[in-house]
């Protein structure tokens, strides 16, 4: 044997495993971080539409709580329910000393109601005042077949109430006309016209109040736990189910409808309820408008960088100053785009062309447009670095390939070079998406809204308003965890919508990543 | 000067000592096999070339004497290979120890981002040798050995990636003598250098037959003449011939390896 | 000879090739134009900034607007906000009101006939105190309605009001204040002044009562006095440099409250704006004098200036002090930013001068009765770089801090917007997640570099990037109001895991080594569960510790022991959620920097003997450390601009404690909590730019470090 020295045996820290193992917990902690962090969003997220058992405790003094089990804690030895009855209770949640607790059970005929407001309605059903269905039979059946009547008769209501509503827009832009018309003639055109909306809307205004009133004459009976009673009007009641009786099949089904309601409705009671349409709807809306805006700049930019600007210090700097814009904090894009485009632009837009509803701002308030445009400046160097590791991807020989048959600059650019570097440019737009979809800090400086009351698309010419403000799942994540007067009952709210976001963003990402892998596969070489 | 110790085979012929013994190796890479069947013998002290095409798994067989494939992590190995009759694919190999007994040289000098001194003595300080006079001693000793020492004794603390290419990977030999390991492999290490730095190397691999085991893959069948003692021909992961370089050279046995040393493919 | 295919048709036409050029040329310029001006736009960004921001310091200017000459000699002269009218009283009560540009009289009223005015003293709001020689003391008020005709046209009316009038006064000097019908009026006498308080309570069922005083004291040699603006307190400068202030009330009479000893000679003192601090003229200059626990301390002061101050009046909308000096030059001062934010100078001295409501207009008269009329430009004077940067001693607090409070539900507050907090706050959230974050992510950088099984690093990798994807506002959340309230009953836990997690990890695989070979890259399938048992134990030890030595309560030991608080939202909290948001960052970027090391450089090493880590300690590391410390800057980069997780995570208080315990409020949730209540192009408007200016600065200076680090490095092995 040919040993140049005796090797001791050496401990761990000499010969580094005892580094190579931390190392290890440092990419485990890490990992194990991430898959916590997605498993707690997912499980919350999940698990907060599900149907859950309603718990019915007696207690020792003799009253009773019924609820849906929260959580238990174990040190205090005490159980959290949801009470739900805001209107009966006061709050939503309460929390049960297990030592008060005589018995404990699953009541089937215990009901569950979503309604309108106050939260949700647990108790059990006494009684009917339906004019449309006659109690015959059982009152559950009656119950239920109400419900579906006034399902149908709410859609009824709501096309009378939307067609009011867009009289009332076109009332506000008559007024709006007539403010700007000095012409006599079509002013008295534009007053009689007026008048005759005016009519209508007082027509129709009586008859929807008259229906609304005799749907809302209907009402059930409902008892709590304790056997105090509560009428509750019909038409306030979305949905009626025996969380105790449901078999698992309907318990998914309610699920899934409860999910469908979720990404189409929009939300109630303050953003705790309800669905998240509006807020779905404003952040596509940002993301798809600022694309518009940050695609064809960015890939310009890059195109130019990478293909016309000859190299250099300048390019250089330029190139590291693009780098760092990433780096820049979004807040600072945000206080930028609220001195530049809202207050700057959006404030000589109305000087110039909305002066006649000043001093209420048109286009001088956050909106839609300058959100994207905001997040546009914000996206433009993931946009510009991602299209240029896409150009200088392409190989020089399929550049001179083209070159040397004579075509331009330009043309070898748009036939072979964009063509190839497409993976590129599409990684750039879709992580740019995924940031903006996620970014909350700008926007709520540049046009981001609690509650939006118009969507920023509509039937009102001319159907799409920049300048409206408008909702967003980030925001919405903050705003109702935040901001809400009920926290703890908005929690299982904020779940839903930041799975949604997740979901929304990791996807994304994970579509980018994809893409740009094969990307680099696609035209590097071996390794090693 | 050869100073293993001959022995009887069973076909009563004497041949020196066996270095490094492969036994029906067969290497895959994922589902695709790189190696097949081979099986060869490298004497000790004396200059074995592994020749052959692209591809052909020279390089890869090369890489399995001192493990390097591991590094791969997606390489199955089946069969043997014996160092001094110890199998180094055994689970209780030594990996570490393996390599300071089998030193390597790369295709590309790769010199470390360091001095010149300190690129040499690498080596024994990673196995906890730290005292001057043995790190010096090691130094010259070993870039005498490479026959780099006369031209870079009086700046061995300049950085190593100041020297020419020749130079650097003759700096890398040193690298790897300094440990004083059993064999050398080299993975075509001269074909970055110009003919003149090419020519240094060669005869450095001469002088090292001497002291140390060396097996050479190279793309160039003269330098496999010039400097080898045994010559292997590789072909498609196989092995096709293995034998006196001058047998291969001049009346090889098989015909794909005299097509392929007179040029016909390749 | 020329081989015939040459002169061969080309396939394109003269023409189409002629479109092809300029096509060519024209997108040329278009994609150069456009490319130039998108770069262009987004270096715009910080110019447009720091205009806003810049007129913060910009000095203040004044223009000369009108000129005027009034014939008679006048006691008191004022003008109205809009620089419309101007009026003046003179020795007989006689008051006019002119328009300021035309110099034409539109009012004109004789106050009182049969007695002429010995002084008079201007209160706020265009109210006069006179003192009339037949010993009646009068508050007169000049009232200016502005009015909107159809067409938007602004036309202002004058007219006059005799507010409140007091016999049987003396003769000397006097400022009356009047609410309703409590009034007190401090008239000098021979000896000192005389104090009259009446004061209207009404009581249970209705009936008012009046308490009335009247009380001399003895003030020899004074200089000067002035009566704060709700009547309870009172200033009083004498010639030996005594300086007194006296609490003010109808019941309990006159009483010292604070004096001090100034070493100079006084020459005028005003209630500053807020009537919480005194500014005081001497020969050194101005000081503002505050009361603390009975003592009169100077808490600011503008020493140095050229000549020295001898008349002062009050701004009544900021804590602004004009003065006139010896030299006939009038200066603004700003109390809380000592900052003299301009002088106006006429060619000839002005011997005296009055200040409009707003504090935007100086009317002054030079010689021969020439009254000069200035607009001032002075948008921002209550910011210097000492109100951003040192310490302040604000009125009402002991000493002097940096403390950040924009606003309050009153007017003469003073705002106080040092960035000392905020910055502070930055980096120390930023100080704390990096403490937790540069280890976890080197280490799991190290680690999927170069010694996890490629099978699954290529899962990793990717994994720890989309983490690097999640929206802070997750984080936010999550960290806020799911783990806050979970970490704050276990925070003997949280730093027993700190130790413990490592330990287990080292402990357990040593002890699994003894019985078996772990596969190198595959060190996780052990490491995982020794991580989950680390946790767990530190749990439970945490737990029992807590019981042990913190009576089961660490916040309250905490706070008894040390009478600080355990915020929920404090710094533990801070510095796991923008760990989580780091980690990604810094691990991506030195993962990559580590893998870039050339596979060639490792190979040599790992040939020779060396173990991975020994090749990774002494040949990766070394050639990767500037890609590393890049990382590492990214990362403190992206934690001090992180918003919406310090928002959420934080309580967003501007305290100054390096306390983990504790919260705070950084530069960037500053901005998003207070920009919706800033008004535009306000001083608190400016200042948030000026942060986000910072910010920008920061994070442009760290990141372009960084890139020049890895770009050398890049550099310096594409040769070798």
């Amino acid at each position: 044997m040919n040993r140049a020295f005796p090797r001791r045996k050496p401990g761990i820290w000499t010969t580094g495993d005892a580094w190579v193992w931390l190392s290890t917990a440092g990419a485990v902690i890490t990992v194990l971080m991430l898959v916590g962090l997605v498993g707690l969003v997912s499980y919350n997220g999940l698990s907060a539409l599900w149907p859950h058992q309603l718990a019915q405790f007696e207690l020792v003094d003799g009253s009773k709580a019924l609820g849906e089990l929260k959580r238990t804690d174990e040190d205090m030895h005490r159980i959290q329910i949801k009470s739900g009855n805001r209107d009966l209770y006061g709050i939503d949640f309460r929390w049960i000393d297990d030592v008060n607790v005589s018995n404990r059970s699953f009541p089937e005929n215990a009901w569950a109601l979503e309604r309108l407001e106050h939260g949700h309605f647990y108790g059990f059903l006494t009684n009917m005042n339906a004019s449309s269905a006659s109690i015959d039979g059982d009152l559950e059946t009656a119950f239920a077949k109400a419900l579906k009547t006034m399902a149908l008769k709410r859609e009824e209501l709501n096309d009378l109430e939307s067609e009011l509503a867009s009289i009332n827009t076109s009332l506000e832009s008559l007024n709006l006309e007539l403010l700007d018309t000095v012409d006599k003639d079509k002013r008295t055109r534009l007053e009689a016209l007026k008048t005759e909306r005016e009519e209508a809307f007082e027509v129709l205004r009586v008859k929807v109040d008259g229906f609304r009133s005799e749907l809302q004459s209907q009402y059930v009976t409902m008892a709590d736990c304790n056997g105090r009673t509560k009428d509750i009007p019909l038409f306030s009641i979305l949905r009626a189910y025996q969380p105790n009786s449901m078999s698992v099949f309907s318990r998914t089904g309610l699920y899934l409808s409860r999910m469908l309601d979720l990404l189409t409705e929009p939300p109630r009671e303050a953003n705790t309820e309800g669905g998240l349409f509006p807020a779905i709807f404003g952040t596509a809306m940002m993301v798809l408008l600022m694309s518009l805006f940050t695609m064809p700049l960015g890939v310009v930019a890059a195109v130019y960088l990478r293909e016309y600007a000859k190299e250099g210090l300048l390019v250089r700097i330029i190139r590291i100053t693009v780098n760092n814009l990433a780096g820049v904090p979004s807040i600072v894009y945000g206080i930028f785009g609220l001195g530049f485009f809202v207050y700057g632009i959006g404030g000589t837009i109305d000087d110039w062309f909305f002066s006649n509803r000043l001093p209420t701002p048109t286009f001088g308030t956050g909106g839609l447009l300058w959100a994207s445009l905001t997040m546009a400046l914000l996206t433009m160097p993931v946009v510009i670095v991602a299209t240029e590791e896409g150009l200088s991807a392409v190989p020089k020989g399929i550049r001179e390939g083209s070159l040397a048959l004579g075509a331009t600059k330009f043309q070898t650019l748009m036939r072979v070079v964009l063509p190839m570097s497409s993976p590129g440019i599409l990684t750039g737009l879709i992580l740019s998406i995924a940031r903006a979809a996620g970014e909350v800090a700008p926007l709520m400086l540049v046009g981001v809204a609690k509650l939006a009351p118009k969507l920023v698309v509509d039937q009102q010419f001319p159907y799409f308003h920049p300048e409206r403000k408008f909702m967003h799942l980030g925001f919405h994540i903050y705003d109702v965890g935040f901001q809400s007067p009920n926290v703890e009952a908005a929690i299982p709210m904020v779940f839903v919508t930041t799975l949604l976001l997740l979901v929304m963003v990791l996807g994304l990402s994970s579509i980018a990543m994809v893409l740009r892998q094969r990307m680099r596969t696609k035209y590097s070489g071996g390794a090693f | 000067m050869k100073n293993g110790t001959p022995s009887q085979t069973e076909q009563g012929e004497t041949v020196t000592t066996t270095s490094l013994e492969v036994r029906d190796l067969n290497l895959f890479y994922g589902s695709s096999q790189a190696l097949k069947q081979v099986s060869l013998e490298i004497p000790r002290h004396e200059v074995t070339a592994f020749i052959g095409p692209s591809g052909c798994g020279k390089s890869t067989l090369l890489r399995c004497f001192n493990r390097m494939n591991d590094l791969l992590g997606y390489v199955r190995i089946e069969g043997k290979i014996l160092l001094d009759g110890e199998d180094i694919y055994a689970p209780d190999c030594d990996v570490i120890e393996l390599r300071r007994r089998v030193g390597m040289v790369f295709q590309k000098s790769n010199p470390f981002p360091m001095s010149i001194y300190e690129n040499v003595v690498y080596g024994l300080r990673i196995g906890g040798a730290n005292e001057k006079d043995v790190l010096d001693e090691a130094v010259e000793r070993s870039l005498k050995g490479a026959a780099l020492w006369e031209e870079v004794k009086d700046r061995l603390k300049d950085s190593a990636l100041g020297l020419s290419g020749g130079q650097m990977q003759r700096l890398c030999i040193a690298r790897a003598i300094a440990v004083n390991p059993e064999v050398i492999l080299m993975d075509e290490p001269c074909s970055a250098l110009d003919p003149i730095a090419t020519a240094k190397v060669e005869e450095l691999i001469l002088e090292l037959k001497d002291s140390y085991t060396v097996v050479i893959v190279t793309h160039n069948m003269q330098q496999a003449s010039r400097v080898a003692d045994r010559t292997a021909f590789m072909y498609l992961g196989e092995l096709i011939e293995f034998d006196e370089t001058e047998i291969i050279f001049t009346r090889p046995a098989n015909r794909r390896t005299e097509d392929y040393v007179t040029g016909r493919f390749g | 000879m020329v081989p015939p295919y040459f002169v061969q048709e080309s396939l394109v036409d003269r023409k189409t090739r002629r479109r092809i050029q300029i096509m060519d040329t024209g997108a040329k310029w278009m994609i150069t134009l456009g490319g130039i001006a998108v770069i262009a736009c987004m270096v715009v960004m910080i110019i447009l900034m720091a205009d806003v921001a810049w007129p913060l310091f910009k000095q203040a200017s004044a223009t000369k607007e009108h000129q005027a000459a009034f014939v008679a000699e006048t006691v008191h002269y004022s003008f109205d906000d809009y620089f419309e009218r101007a009026y003046f009283l003179d020795e007989s009560g006689l008051l006019t009101v002119t328009s300021i540009p035309e110099n034409e009289v539109v009012f004109q009223r004789e106050l009182r006939s049969n007695a002429r005015i010995m002084s008079a003293h201007a209160n706020p709001d265009h109210v006069i105190t006179c003192v009339w020689d037949d010993g009646t003391v009068t508050l007169e008020s000049i009232i200016f309605k502005t009015e909107y005709d159809d067409q938007g046209q602004r036309s202002t009316r004058s007219n006059h009001e005799t507010v409140r009038s007091f016999g049987d006064m003396g003769t000397g000097e006097a400022i009356a204040m009047v609410q309703d019908q409590s009034s007190v009026v401090v008239q000098e006498t021979e000896n000192g002044l005389a104090v009259h308080q009446v004061s209207m309570t009404e009581d249970l069922f209705g009936d008012i009562e009046e308490t009335s005083s009247v009380e001399d004291i003895g003030l020899p040699g004074l200089i000067a006095f002035d009566v704060s603006h709700d009547r309870s307190q009172l200033v009083t400068a004498q010639t030996n440099g005594q300086l007194t202030l006296w609490a003010l009330d109808p019941d309990e009479g006159v009483a010292v409250s604070g004096s001090a000893q100034l070493s100079g000679a006084i020459h005028d003192l005003t209630f500053v704006y807020g009537d919480a601090s005194i500014a005081v003229a001497d020969d050194h200059g101005l000081g503002i004098w505050m009361p603390l626990n009975g003592e009169l301390l100077e808490i600011r002061s503008l020493k140095g200036h050229t000549s020295a101050f001898q008349k002062l009046i009050p701004s009544r909308r900021d804590k602004s002090v004009f003065a006139l000096s010896s030299s006939g030059s009038v200066s603004q001062i700003h109390a809380t930013s000592e900052r003299e934010v301009l002088e106006i100078r006429a060619p000839f001295p002005l011997s005296s001068f009055m200040v409009n409501q707003q504090g935007k207009g100086i009317m002054a008269v030079t010689q021969g009765n020439q009254y000069w009329f200035w607009r001032l430009d002075n948008p921002h004077p209550d910011v210097s770089f000492k109100t951003l940067w040192l310490p302040v001693w604000y009125e009402g607090y002991p000493e002097p801090v940096f403390t950040w409070q924009s606003s309050a539900a009153t007017d003469d507050f003073e705002p106080k917007t040092s960035l000392m907090p905020l910055l502070f706050g930055s980096l120390k959230g930023t100080f704390y997640s990096m403490i937790f974050a540069l280890p976890i992510a080197l280490l799991g950088a190290i680690y999927t570099s170069y010694l996890m099984d490629p099978k699954w690093k290529r899962w990793v990798k990717p994994a720890v990037e989309l983490m690097a994807a999640i929206p802070t506002v997750v984080i936010g959340f999550l960290a806020a109001l799911w783990l806050a309230p979970r970490l704050e009953d276990r925070v003997p836990a949280v730093f027993m895991s700190l130790l413990l997690v490592p330990i287990v990890v080292i402990v357990g695989m040593t002890l699994i080594q003894k019985w078996g070979k772990v596969r190198l890259g595959r060190e996780f399938y052990w490491v995982m569960p020794l991580v989950a048992l680390g946790v767990l134990l530190s749990l439970g030890i945490g737990e029992w510790f807590q019981q042990w030595m913190f009576d089961g309560d660490f916040r309250l030991w905490y706070f008894e022991t040390f009478s600080k608080g355990v915020d929920q939202r404090n710094c533990l909290v801070i510095a796991f959620a923008l760990g989580f948001a780091v980690i990604p960052i810094i691990f991506t970027i030195s993962e990559d920097a580590l893998s870039n090391v050339p596979a060639h450089i490792t190979a040599a090493s790992l040939a020779l003997g060396a173990t991975p880590w020994q090749t990774l300690r002494r040949v990766v590391l070394p050639i990767a450390s500037p890609g590393i410390f890049a990382a590492a800057m990214i990362g403190f980069g992206r934690a001090v601009g992180e918003t919406m997780i310090v928002l959420m995570a934080t309580g967003n208080t501007p305290i100054m404690e390096w306390s983990i315990f504790n919260g705070m409020r950084t530069l960037s949730a500053n901005i998003a909590v207070e920009i919706p209540e800033a008004p535009v192009d306000g001083s608190l408007y400016r200042i948030l730019f000026l942060t986000a200016l910072l910010l920008f600065v920061i994070t442009f200076i760290v990141n372009t470090a960084a890139e020049f680090v890895r770009h050398k490095l890049s550099k310096k092995y594409k040769q070798a």
